[in-house]
């Protein structure tokens, strides 16, 4: 199944120039407790190109929220960037298929 | 808890050269199928007449061509790149001048609009969406400045200058 189809709403969004950071709304526990061991760190850092190292997890629960930050391959506005406010990145992270 | 040493935040933005772009749409079924390596091709004949015309070396412009329909938001980590019925082509120039930058527009216009995918094709004629079909875009503007300022005393930076206005004299600057 796909992530999207498992959580609410996955966003993602600017934290500053140099960062982008993703949502995944869970919208219940059950969704939570299902994605929480499915989402994979290391498949979610290949997924955006990113060392895994770099890339800042938080398994919120008292949210039902997984939060995902990276550090942008290009800072926001310079002559590379292809998305100023790093919103369509989350589609990515909703298309991917996990097991469970 | 300790606090630390008193910081200021800093933070700066610079011009780093300035932009024109060009957008033309693939209908051609052919050139959407082989967008990319037009795309490719494209560019490499581009890098090519700048050169011979305008004396110019990779190093003095830049000039990039986003497929918006194919990959323009994500590039290179698309995992589902589209098969689309028709491609925008996204054009973006940019140059230490916006001089400069608009004649590499100029220049670049009839080739984004006729370029074969093959040398032995009849020349194709994309759709323009509106013309003239260059736009100047100004200064670029990129993040230059992300520091932190260690300051003994918070004012140690900054200056004040008050300026006391008396109310009449607000009222006579008003009329």
């Amino acid at each position: 199944m796909r992530v999207g189809e498992i959580a609410a709403k996955v966003r993602s969004k600017n934290a500053g120039p140099f960062w982008v950071t993703v949502d995944v709304f869970c919208g219940s526990r059950a969704a939570y407790d299902r994605l929480v061991p499915a989402l994979s760190t290391a498949a979610v850092a290949q997924l955006y190109r990113q060392p895994e190292q770099l890339l800042k997890r938080f398994d919120i629960a008292d949210l039902n929220v997984i939060k995902v930050s990276f550090p942008r391959p290009v800072v926001q506005g310079s002559r590379d960037d292809r998305d100023m406010h790093g919103a369509q990145w989350a589609h990515l992270l909703a298309e991917m298929e996990i097991d469970g | 808890m300790d606090p630390g040493p008193y910081t200021v935040k800093l933070e700066g933005a610079r011009a780093a050269g300035y932009q024109t772009t060009i957008l033309a749409v693939l209908r051609d079924p052919h050139y959407v199928t082989h967008a990319r390596d037009w795309v490719a091709g494209l560019t490499a004949f581009l890098h090519r007449e700048i050169a011979r015309r305008m004396g110019l070396a990779a190093a003095d412009y830049t000039l990039e061509f986003r497929l918006i329909g194919v990959n323009a938001a994500l590039g290179e980590i698309e995992s589902r790149p589209g098969q689309p019925t028709e491609v925008g082509v996204l054009g973006i120039v940019t140059a230490a001048t916006q001089a400069r930058a608009t004649e590499i527009g100029k220049l670049i216009n009839p080739f984004v609009l006729h370029h074969p995918l093959t040398p032995n094709e009849e020349l194709p004629t994309f759709a323009f969406p509106y013309s003239p079909a260059t736009t100047d875009r100004g200064a670029l503007y990129e993040f230059a400045l992300n520091h932190v300022m260690r300051l003994d005393d918070p004012m140690q930076a900054f200056r004040l200058q008050v300026t006391e206005v008396k109310a009449r004299e607000m009222a006579d600057a008003r009329g």
